[in-house]
């Protein structure tokens, strides 16, 4: 095989990764601090997606004012979600699948929101006006200016958000809250700050994503729905808690969707169609054989810190 | 007459719905297994119908089982349908069993996660079967003719005209199948076994300590439901004459959930109510009533009826995660005995 036919495939998955690393961290920061699995996070994505290609399209802004544009709007949906449904089930004691069937009730009817003024607007299937410049090529494949954004972006992003969870006092408060919300409260930490702070950055979060999708592909108001299920993978990957693990977790997706697919089609013949069972094989495999994901991995020489040993006991 | 080919196929649909609304009570309601894979089974009875139709009809009609996708296949089905009622009648039943072991087989393997996982992951992992069912069947030619799907299912019917009649014997049969269903579910969990079911929804380690076996239960559970899905998906194949993956959606699955929910958990009876409503609102909803009626939207009236049941389904869990109607407790020898008691001491 010529090295360079696996250009290609790096170059999507650098650029599904980083997107979906976008998205995913958002989801693994509210299930985190909030104990909520929400499934909604995928119309955050989409609602991004339509408010930078309304700004850019419609108001013909700038694309950096409407990217930034479209993390306040996706913020702003995303604290509404949660003061109006979730934070309100939560303080009744709702069960978990129950918070999960109200996030996939919001979810729903966000959609479709979304499919109703696409549908008005005509743009049931839309591409941002933002062209996109090949850099330089590798291999087979070319390397685009987006790809230079993107990359970067989902990195900062991520190193950026390590060091608001770690090094300032709100960050700090949402890591207590995660850790034992009783104990939390008790200490003084502002719960209710927190948990706004947790649910604004990851929906700002996720409106990136969203308009650097739409930059990067034509969009539909399916687009977030379609893509949860790699942004669940990638997040369960990370054990549902772990920031760390979620990053892994969203390039092992990339890598492994275009790897996988590619190597699949080189050596069976497999249809390129097939590609997103890699993603769903991933979730059922973790579920089902390792619920904690790539947190606390260890090697075979390491101890497990978990177990008492008898000579503790 | 629209309005009455409108209200024979609310009267269908209805009576689908119930099938598919009394077995994810039996898993969700009774048992506690939140199955939101139920459209996988619901899919696999509607497939099963599409492979003994396509192969075995058209052999009977004397066409080639090589290309059952082609239209001048399901015409040759259709026509041959519409003349022989003892052969299409046959092939409907025979559909019908098939769909129902189909998907017994099914949830006895998918009930194999429930043995591991639980709860909000249990969901999630039959979701996403569903989901891996769906991408596979659509992006296999091989398999009813992958993404375009397969028309020509003919109604059992066929043969009785003029189609408003054949559609309302139709409809009839779908509602004598559902209460069948009623009657079927309602036998088996008014039993000790149904209290276990209860047993294992409530407390699991408990139900083990007293000598129950969870892990059998939520099999025979699985079995149970899923082939009473694929029973419905089966009638669901033979009225809508045509199987594609577009139908079964994770959509369809909460469309049930909602159904279940309104109704009130592990009320079978109070899932009529449920399923009554949200088929209301599904059926009457459509761009072609407004039409109808004059009503001109800028947007199709499609989206507005979806963002009414994610109300409904977020309301339900948000307020009354219960269910509108209380559960009540399990005819079983032992109750009958008790309120005996409890009568004769009052």
């Amino acid at each position: 095989m010529d090295i360079a036919e696996l250009a290609p495939p790096l170059v999507n998955s650098l650029m599904l990764g980083s997107l979906v690393t976008l998205m995913a961290v958002g989801l693994t920061l509210t299930y985190a601090v909030t104990r909520v699995l929400n499934i909604a996070h995928a119309e955050l994505v989409t609602l991004g997606g339509y408010t930078l290609v309304l700004a850019v399209n419609q108001w013909q802004w700038h694309v950096i004012p409407a990217v930034l544009l479209a993390m306040a709007v996706s913020a702003v949906a995303a604290l509404v979600m949660d003061e109006l449904v979730f934070r309100r089930m939560i303080e009744r004691k709702a069960a978990f699948l129950y918070i999960l069937v109200a996030s996939i009730g919001v979810g729903i009817i966000l959609r479709h929101l979304i499919f109703i003024f696409a549908d008005i607007m005509g743009w049931l299937n839309v591409k941002a006006r933002v062209t996109i410049n090949p850099v330089f090529r590798l291999g087979y494949a070319n390397v685009t200016d987006l790809l230079l954004w993107v990359l970067p972006i989902a990195i900062i992003s991520a190193i950026l958000l390590y060091i608001f969870l770690n090094r300032t006092r709100i960050g700090t408060a949402m890591r207590a809250v995660a850790d034992n919300l009783a104990l939390a409260a008790a200490s003084g930490v502002r719960v209710v700050l927190a948990r706004r702070a947790a649910w604004l950055v990851s929906g700002a979060l996720a409106g990136l994503a969203g308009a650097l999708w739409a930059v990067y592909s034509p969009i539909n108001p399916e687009m977030g729905w379609v893509t949860l299920l790699r942004v669940v993978a990638a997040s369960i990957l990370g054990g549902l808690t772990s920031i760390g693990g979620t990053i892994a977790g969203g390039y092992l997706v990339g890598f492994g969707e275009n790897f996988g697919i590619f190597f699949a089609r080189d050596w069976f013949r497999v249809p390129l169609e097939y590609r997103s069972i890699i993603t769903f094989l991933i979730i059922i495999v973790v579920l089902l054989v390792r619920p904690q994901g790539l947190t606390n991995l260890r090697f075979p020489w390491q101890r497990d810190p978990n177990r008492v040993t008898r000579e503790e006991a | 007459m629209p309005w009455t080919e409108i209200l024979v196929a609310f009267v269908t649909f209805c009576a689908i719905y119930y099938i598919l609304a009394i077995s994810l009570n039996l898993e969700y309601g009774f048992t506690g297994i939140p199955n939101f894979g139920k459209v996988l089974f619901y899919a696999a009875g509607a497939y099963t119908s599409a492979v003994v139709t396509g192969h075995l009809l058209t052999r009977l009609a004397g066409g080639s089982g090589a290309d059952v996708c082609t239209a001048r296949s399901a015409a040759l089905r259709e026509t041959f349908a519409a003349q022989e009622p003892l052969a299409i009648m046959g092939v409907f039943l025979l559909a019908l069993v098939a769909s129902a072991l189909v998907g017994a087989l099914l949830g006895g393997l998918l009930s194999l996660p429930s043995l591991r996982v639980r709860d909000v992951y249990l969901g999630l992992l039959l979701l996403v079967a569903a989901e891996i069912g769906r991408v596979f069947v659509r992006s296999t030619p091989g398999i009813i003719c992958g993404s375009h799907g397969m028309g020509g299912i003919p109604n059992p019917f066929s043969w009785v005209s003029p189609a408003g009649t054949r559609y309302l014997v139709y409809a009839l049969l779908c509602v004598l199948v559902a209460l069948l269903c009623y009657w079927l579910v309602q036998r088996v969990v008014h039993t000790p076994w149904g209290r276990v079911l209860k047993m294992v929804r409530d407390d699991e380690e408990a139900a083990q300590a007293l000598g129950k076996n969870p892990a059998k239960v939520k099999i025979q559970v699985m079995m149970l439901g899923s082939s009473l899905a694929a029973v419905a998906g089966s009638l669901y194949a033979f009225y809508s004459q045509f199987v594609g993956t577009e139908d079964f959606v994770p959509f369809l699955t909460f469309l049930v959930l909602s159904m279940v929910i309104l109704g009130g958990q592990a009320n079978n009876l109070g899932a009529i109510f449920g399923v009554l409503v949200m088929t209301a609102i599904d059926r009457f909803t459509r761009g072609s009533i407004f039409s109808m009626l004059g009503i001109d939207l800028p947007f199709d009236v499609s989206y507005a009826r979806y963002v009414v049941t994610g109300l409904v389904l977020a309301l339900l869990v948000m307020y009354r995660p219960q269910g509108l109607f209380p559960e009540r407790p399990l005819r079983t020898p032992a109750w009958e005995v008790w309120r005996r008691r409890a009568k004769s001491r009052a």
